[in-house]
């Protein structure tokens, strides 16, 4: 039986301008036909009454990672990661990403592949998460894991060798290849920070690093193409967001350090940048409260604002710009990566919707076909908002109802404050 | 200072010495422990009460012989994956302690699966039993193929044996489970159980009871033919299972080495009222379904002195320590023997000094409430009101 979705305002992530009285007909849990409600007359469907609030795409996470645990004593007093943690916190954390109203994501590197094992729990058991591109474990240089936790990576060394390691990561089920592109050398962080804090803006970064050469990087990029399958760049300073559009990844992840010459890559590549600027924000904001060395958090107010005017800049130049939260702490939501977009870089509304929804999907690689956008083809996943995110972005954290393949998947309790990390304890 | 009272009709303290019935008293918790009994008029009145006026009060049960690996989950779906076996133990681990059982001691599990479950446990990110890991079971090699989701290893001569023990107990494990003889085939004739297997000989055993000794561990044997039952015996594992070729030869023998019984008489039960569907090779339903202990030889083996012990060794939905307490006394034993398999024994059969397993100052406030006092209906332990675990109230 097909649902009809009926609506009264709706978003359809593509830029164009809000509909009123439109409704979606679903089949298949996609979206079969869109357009005004005089279209669906006598159509038989059972209907879904989503008449109040906006409609809008549902949002897009292109970079987090639902499995991690944040507690290093809890793993090390097992002396070995424990991964059926990681399981069970994944699916909670999947859970609230969902409630926030987020229906397709990116797991951008998770130690032991447990994300694509989640990925396989969720479907056997039809747990409430969004829809999840894997990238399992992360590709990173010889000498690229820095300390004994450091678990999650796999090093390599050589085109050749960058090969063969995609081919048989993509046969273990990977829908993306994660590449750690640069590793800071510098045993001691903090020391490195205030060497950098003590240099003008504009100088060479200070820091010792390695990194993958762009022909490993290409080999990647070459294997993964063939299979519809995307390549997401972890990259630190400058030299590494050049080095990892040159070999010719989908992705730039973090990228906090721009310059125009970047931009100019980003668009003759057409790469698109994650800028994770939430999780940047939330230790600059409360890096006391994590417990970080003070040297941490003034180098990254220091950092700030000539990252944020950056990112206008590459806004402003056409660099295509998606959300991802890096959510990696508890108490981090997803509604604060669009919120900074609008608040902190100044896109317009629009603009930072469309990060969170169509910009995305193109770094979904063939997982993201189709999301981001409400069109004939799509998934039917959308949420209802209780307010117009066009005219203040806050409202997108007004989550009334969210639908992911035209079916309602979760109706946060509004009042409960439900939707924060780690909610479950 | 306590902090906590739990009030019942009755607290049935099985003590090696008898059964005492508690009435009019209060068990006083502190810190998840247990502090002692008060008579209930002279609770203080600031302490927190937990009440269960019509209920009767047993210590938590105890499964020594839990299999998180291979738990069907609750969509039916047979695991493959270690998330997959971790997800399905997940709803067991649940399950399992809504039924009372407040410790489960792992027969093992691939890929570390039990002993990580044992600490999301201790870390109340998994609601369950306290979990006693045995990280993967030791079969002789050419036995691998027995279980994959077991996460068995092979051994085979004394070094090989020292050296998997000692690497076990540097890993985790809280004891060691051993199958002393496993089928080359599934047999659908239950009289050929000590053809066709491949066994330990009773030194490579031997020396894991030694190593694992050393350590402040027990080792457990599921053994099946006259012959393994025989091995295990002389070599001093603490518990056995299964154990279908007992004979009353061997009886005498088990009591007095101290060596404990698990029946798993549920498996066979379970399995025969399950039948095929459970997706189950046939043959091996009808072999595992004929396969069980003489009725006769559990209450002898009681009567020689034995201890029983309870232990599910299922991996379906509800084969459960009630199922296995109503199956030790069709055997024969009394409510009250059946209730001391079902906890303090089992306890004992885990570790040398157990802290679980009876209502002990000092010991975890483990507890099950049941509506009827087992004591008079065994099937009572199977209607949990609540459960108690760690101090905790979780409802049954
Ligand atoms: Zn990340």
């Amino acid at each position: 039986m097909d649902t009809l979705i009926r609506t009264s305002t709706l978003i359809d992530g593509t830029g164009a301008p809000a509909r009123h009285g439109w409704s979606l007909l679903v089949r298949d849990g996609l979206i079969h036909q869109i357009g005004p409600d005089a279209d669906f007359a006598g159509a038989e469907a059972a209907v879904i009454d989503l008449t109040t609030g906006v409609i809008v795409p549902g949002f897009l996470d292109v970079h987090t990672h639902f499995c991690y645990i944040h507690e290093a004593g809890f793993q090390q007093s097992a002396q070995h990661p424990n991964r059926a943690a990681m399981l069970l916190a994944g699916a909670d954390n999947a859970a609230e990403w969902l409630h926030q109203g987020v229906t397709s994501t990116r797991l951008v590197g998770t130690p032991f592949d447990m994300d694509i094992e989640l990925r396989s729990v969720v479907r056997g058991e039809k747990l409430p998460a969004p829809r999840m591109a894997c990238a399992g474990r992360m590709m990173t240089m010889v000498g690229g894991r820095r300390n004994a936790w450091d678990f999650m990576k796999e090093e390599i060394n050589g085109a050749d060798e960058a090969r063969r390691w995609t081919r048989a990561h993509l046969g273990r089920g990977a829908d993306l290849v994660k590449l750690y592109c640069t590793t800071l050398l510098e045993e001691n962080v903090a020391d490195y920070l205030a060497r950098a804090l003590a240099l003008p803006d504009d100088a060479p970064d200070p820091g010792r690093w390695s990194s993958l050469t762009v022909e490993e990087i290409r080999a990647v990029c070459d294997e993964a193409h063939k299979v519809g399958r995307t390549v997401a760049a972890h990259v630190a300073p400058t030299f590494g967001i050049k080095l990892a559009l040159r070999g010719g990844v989908d992705t730039i992840e973090h990228g906090t350090v721009l310059d125009d010459e970047c931009i100019e890559l980003f668009l003759q590549t057409g790469a698109t940048l994650v800028p994770t600027l939430s999780v940047m924000h939330y230790q600059m904001t409360h890096g006391d409260a994590l417990g970080l060395p003070p040297v941490f958090t003034e180098f990254a107010r220091r950092r700030w604002d000539s990252q944020v005017s950056m990112l206008r800049r590459a806004a402003d130049a056409g660099v295509k710009i998606a959300t991802g939260t890096d959510a990696i702490i508890d108490g981090m939501q997803y509604y604060d990566e669009v919120e900074l977009l609008v608040d902190a870089v100044g896109l317009a509304p629009m603009d930072a919707l469309l990060a969170a929804t169509r910009n995305g999907a193109g770094a979904l690689g063939m997982a993201g076909e189709k999301a981001g956008t409400l069109e004939p083809g799509k998934f039917a996943d959308l949420v209802q908002l209780n307010g117009d995110p066009l005219a203040d972005i806050h409202h997108i954290r007004d989550i009334m109802t969210v639908v992911q393949g035209g079916r309602v998947a979760a109706v946060p309790d509004r009042a409960s404050g439900r939707g924060h990390r780690g909610h479950h304890g | 200072m306590a902090e906590t009272a739990v009030l019942a009709a009755g607290f049935i303290d099985l003590t090696p010495e008898g059964v005492n019935i508690h009435c009019g008293e209060a068990l006083l918790l502190d810190g998840g422990r247990i502090a002692g009994f008060v008579a209930e008029r002279d609770l203080p009145d600031e302490i927190t009460r937990i009440a269960f006026p019509d209920a009767f009060c047993l210590p938590g049960l105890v499964d020594t012989a839990f299999l998180p690996g291979l738990i069907v989950s609750e969509t039916g779906a047979r695991p493959e994956t270690y998330g997959q076996s971790a997800w399905a133990a997940k709803g067991a681990a649940d399950r399992w302690l809504s039924s009372g059982v407040t410790t489960a001691a792992s027969m093992g599990g691939a890929e570390r699966l039990d002993f990580d479950l044992s600490r999301c446990v201790l870390a109340r990110k998994l609601s369950g039993p306290r979990i006693v890991p045995a990280l993967s079971p030791l079969v002789p090699t050419g036995a691998a193929k027995f279980h994959r989701l077991y996460g068995v290893r092979e051994v085979s001569g004394r070094d090989d044996a020292r050296r998997v023990a000692r690497e076990l107990i540097k890993q985790g494990a809280d004891r060691i489970v051993v199958y002393a003889d496993v089928p080359l085939e599934f047999h659908p004739d239950p009289f050929e159980t000590s053809r066709h297997r491949l066994a330990f000989s009773a030194d490579e055993l031997a020396e894991i009871v030694m190593q694992a000794a050393q350590a402040g561990l027990f080792v457990h044997a599921q053994a099946i033919s006259s012959k393994a039952i025989d091995v295990c015996i002389t070599a001093g594992v603490r518990s056995m299972g299964c154990a279908f070729g007992l004979s009353e030869a061997h009886l005498p023998l088990l009591a007095q080495k101290g060596i404990a019984l698990a029946p798993n008489l549920a498996l066979g039960a379970t399995i025969s009222e399950l039948g095929p569907g459970a997706g189950f090779p046939a043959g091996a339903v009808s072999m595992v379904a004929a396969q069980r202990i003489r009725p006769d030889l559990l209450l002898q083996a009681h009567e020689a002195g034995v201890q029983i012990i309870c232990g599910t060794n299922t991996a379906f939905l509800a084969g459960d320590v009630a199922r296995e307490c109503l199956e030790l006394h069709r055997a024969g034993l009394g409510p009250a023997d059946v209730l001391r398999a079902a906890t303090g024994h089992a306890a004992h059969a885990l570790r040398p000094s157990p802290d679980f397993g009876a209502f002990r100052r000092g010991w975890a406030a483990d507890m099950v409430i049941t509506r009827r006092n087992p004591l008079e209906h065994v099937e009572g332990i199977g209607e949990v009101h609540a459960v108690v675990s760690g101090g905790e109230v979780i409802r049954g």
